[in-house]
């Protein structure tokens, strides 16, 4: 029977049986005012959350209900009146409740639970704890929080004749980061789950073909678990991740771009599961998270640097419990905070201790982690946080700290700023707020082992910031961190074709990505340094991202890497045949010159009419900080046009002109 | 009821009331022909299309009924816009055959939702996507009363068109079209 059929027939059924429930003998109680409850890290707000016998129930038609079964793709059914509930999730799990019963149906099986739904004066309850278990959430219950999180269930290793696909599946939709690392010897891939719990680190097998193996593990306070799968691919091996529902994605290893697309022809070959398909409920004596920066006192700094004043942000491992990183206090509807802008990046040294000191323009949240020896890494990442300008890399004294950077962890949508430690053997990090200088976030560095009970991780803030109006800085005080760097953007991709010449078998996201290899290896023969924000067939941000999430990916790389051009090739169409030509568009007046030598060259090199340099406003252009132009190189949608657009000699010499471009604009690259 | 008179049912009253009305009409009549009949003359509007592959910008003049509201004569415009002019209308229909829009007006910005084809991903480059609404801010902006444009996809603040470029999460104004 199809899902939607179940659920109508359950609706109607919950009408036809509507009547008056009397309550049963029940210790109903409200429950402290102190309670909070937390899904993936995000404070919930209810206004009908009773206690029963020590058990959150909360009301049918709660705001707040609602709130927090929206974040897992679910949502109720339920008509007042009546004496049955019905919980659907996107992916057609189907739950439900009857008032008085013992027992919840999920999908077609019934598990007890402790106590059974009931009315009260006209609102139905239903216990949260057993919705969530049925749900897939796992629990973590604190003496004043209950924290649920969605939950990777499971892991999965399929095989194809040139190809190994991992399935992830989760009980909630899936969200994640993607970060490449590695060279083409030793690709590798780490996908971070925020919010998502993993109940313990494990290990698939890949066969050894394209990868040995790949590592889940969870890392996070347990109010905000953070999960990752980690895969060292073997020499060649390209990635793709493809969303294939809103709870479970692949992740394709291959060699060839060809055996990335998604396809599902592959049969299963072995599996493991990370943790349970129902949730753990934790004993209230669970260890609580690790309070706010909650880098251990012993992390004092010298005198000789000013200590980073302690805040209630910046409270000492005694303080309450604190399971959630961000937004304590916050309405459950409440709109994102607005963005604070890290405006400058500072560092000092004195005597054994380095200070990394961030300029904001609002308050600020954060978040810090620490990996055990001997990998010794840390990192802060600070949440709804702008950067401006490009990433930096910081050289300290320490003679223990190989660097720090600081740099937009953009594909997110939590715009993260992240300031990255990494130390050659244990560090003591201390984190807050400078004496006299609210708007200074201090993160002070010392060579010295922390203490073996020492956390993990922790959250924190800088909640004194002072939030004047804040003052941008103009572009054209952009310096290239990286004067040798031009990223070059192939326009489209993934499930985003762009414009398409079906009777010439010609596809823009695949014509953009031929001209920007080759357009790559001229500036590389140049002398530049180049970097392509997409190197085959796939979305550059998130695939399950929307659009401004995908174009921001694309700005972010050039933005994050310092670069003195960017460039972003397309190829044009129009709903008449009649035009044809090439154009060169930019934003900014420091483009335009630009925009002109690239407009230039094409027109004479191409032969092709010049139909002219024009300022509009197109994302890639305006949203990255350097010099940036978007060329359309010809229209698919005239037929001459599109003759030669089906020509490798024709995509070369558009490379080529762009190349020249860059040349009469810039003189060449700067010297060594 | 005319003249005001209950309505009965026996014949002697229906013939009471036709008695009555038969004056009543014609000194309605009677007093219409002293009168000077006044018309409203239209509202006029002026259309900008773009022409494709091109920036420029192309107006032709519309007319539309008097007792519009200002709102009621925006979405007319704009949808006489994404229908296209009646010559040439291959060369200057840039919106995706089928788009509607409706639009309201809040101070002095329209807020035009999009509905349509336009909502799956855009097959035209880049030169048709900045024509479209170029010409729709143009068109609008044309309107008394009116100076920004803020355009939603099916109710929505996108940040471009699906598969497109054109930033659309700020309102639309002339100025970010000069050159």
């Amino acid at each position: 029977m199809k899902h939607a059929a179940r659920v109508g027939m359950l609706v109607a059924l919950l009408a036809a049986t509507a009547g008056v429930v009397q309550a049963q003998q029940i210790n109903v109680a409200a429950v402290p005012e102190r309670t909070q409850i937390y899904l993936a890290g995000r404070l919930i707000g209810f206004d009908h959350l009773v206690d029963v016998n020590g058990s959150p129930f909360v009301a049918a038609g709660d705001g707040g209900l609602q709130t927090f079964l929206s974040l897992v793709g679910a949502q109720l059914q339920y008509q007042p009146g009546t004496r049955f509930v019905v919980c659907t999730r996107a992916d057609g799990k189907l739950v439900t409740f009857t008032v008085g019963s013992n027992a919840v149906t999920v999908d077609d099986a019934s598990q007890g639970i402790g106590s059974a739904p009931f009315i009260q004066g006209d609102r139905l309850y239903i216990p949260l704890l057993a919705l969530s278990q049925a749900l897939g959430l796992s629990v973590r219950t604190f003496p004043s929080a209950y924290a649920f999180a969605p939950e990777l269930v499971s892991v999965t290793r399929r095989v194809g004749q040139r190809r190994t696909i991992v399935e992830v599946q989760a009980t909630a939709p899936l969200s994640w980061h993607a970060a490449y690392g590695g060279d083409r010897k030793k690709p590798s891939l780490v996908l971070t789950f925020p919010g998502f719990s993993n109940s313990a680190g494990s290990r698939v097998s890949l066969g050894g073909r394209e990868a040995r193996a790949a590592t889940i593990a969870q890392q996070g306070p347990p109010g905000y678990p953070i999960s990752s799968i980690a895969i060292d691919a073997l020499q060649g091996v390209k990635f793709a991740v493809h969303r294939t529902s809103s709870v479970a994605m692949d992740l394709v290893l291959a060699r060839d771009d060809k055996d990335l697309a998604l396809q599902t022809a592959v049969a299963p070959a072995s599996s493991v599961r990370v943790g349970p398909t129902t949730s753990l409920i934790a004993q209230p004596s669970m260890t609580p998270a690790p309070s706010p920066a909650s880098i251990p006192p012993s992390a004092l700094v010298p005198t000789a640097v000013p200590a980073p004043e302690v805040t209630e942000s910046n409270a000492s491992p005694s303080a309450s419990l604190s399971p959630l990183p961000f937004g304590s206090g916050a309405s459950p509807n409440a709109s994102p905070p607005p963005l604070a802008k890290i405006l400058q990046v500072g560092e000092t040294d004195a005597a054994g201790v380095s200070r990394i000191a961030l300029t904001v323009s609002a308050p600020v949240t954060f978040e810090w982690h620490r990996l055990a020896d001997p990998d010794n890494r840390f990192w802060v990442d600070i949440s709804q946080a702008e950067l401006v300008g490009p990433s930096q890399s910081l050289t300290v004294k320490l003679p223990t700290i190989r660097g720090v950077t600081v740099s937009q962890n953009e594909l997110t949508p939590n715009h993260v700023v992240r300031v990255s430690i990494d130390p050659t053997q244990p560090i003591d990090v201390n984190i807050g707020a400078i004496a006299g200088s609210p708007n200074v976030l201090g993160i002070d560095i010392r060579s010295s082992t922390p203490a073996p009970d020492a956390p993990a991780s922790g959250v924190g803030s800088l909640a004194g910031a002072i939030a004047p109006t804040p003052t941008p800085i103009a572009y054209s005080t952009y310096v290239p961190t990286d004067p040798r760097l031009i990223v070059i953007d192939p326009g489209h991709g993934g499930n985003d074709p762009g414009a398409i010449n079906e009777a010439a078998g010609l596809t823009e996201k695949n014509l953009t990505l031929t001209i920007s290899k080759r357009l790559k290896t001229d500036l590389q023969r140049a002398g530049w340094h180049v970097a392509l924000t997409r190197d085959g067939d796939y979305e550059v941000g998130d695939p399950g991202g929307n659009d401004k999430q995908e174009l921001q990916a694309r700005c972010d790389i050039a933005n994050a890497g310092g670069a003195r051009l960017f460039i972003s090739v397309h190829i044009n169409a129009s709903v008449s045949g009649d035009p044809n030509g090439v154009t060169t568009y930019f934003w900014r007046d420091d483009a335009r010159a630009f925009a002109g030598a690239v407009q230039n060259a094409l027109a004479a090199g191409t032969g092709l009419r010049s139909d002219g340099v024009i300022r509009n406003n197109f994302y890639v252009i305006h949203h990255t900080m350097m010099p940036g132009v978007l060329v359309e190189a010809a229209y698919l949608s005239n037929s001459h046009d599109a003759q030669l657009l089906a020509q490798q000699w024709f995509l070369d010499r558009v490379a080529d002109d762009i190349a020249q471009g860059v040349a009469t604009f810039t003189g060449g690259p700067p010297p060594r | 009821m005319a003249g005001g008179q209950p309505v009965t049912t026996d014949s002697k009253g229906e013939s009471s009331i036709r008695v009555r009305v038969i004056p009543f009409l014609a000194a309605v009549v009677l007093a219409g022909c002293n009168r000077h009949v006044v018309v409203s003359p239209p509202q006029q509007a002026t259309i900008y299309y773009c022409k494709a592959g091109t920036d420029e910008l192309v107006r032709v003049p519309f007319s539309a009924d008097p007792k519009l509201t200002r709102a009621a004569l925006a979405t007319v415009a704009v949808n006489q816009l994404l229908a296209g002019p009646s010559v040439g209308a291959d060369t200057f229909a840039l919106f995706p055959r089928g788009t509607s829009a409706s639009v309201d007006v809040r101070g002095n910005t329209a807020i035009v939702d999009l509905k349509g084809p336009i909502e799956r991903s855009f097959q035209s480059g880049g030169s048709d996507e900045a024509g479209m609404f170029k010409s729709l801010t143009y068109t609008l902006t044309g309107l008394p009363g009116i100076d920004r444009v803020q355009v939603l996809l099916a109710g929505r603040s996108v940040a471009s068109l699906p598969g497109g470029q054109f930033e659309l999460d700020e309102p639309l104004t002339r100025a970010m079209f000069a050159q």
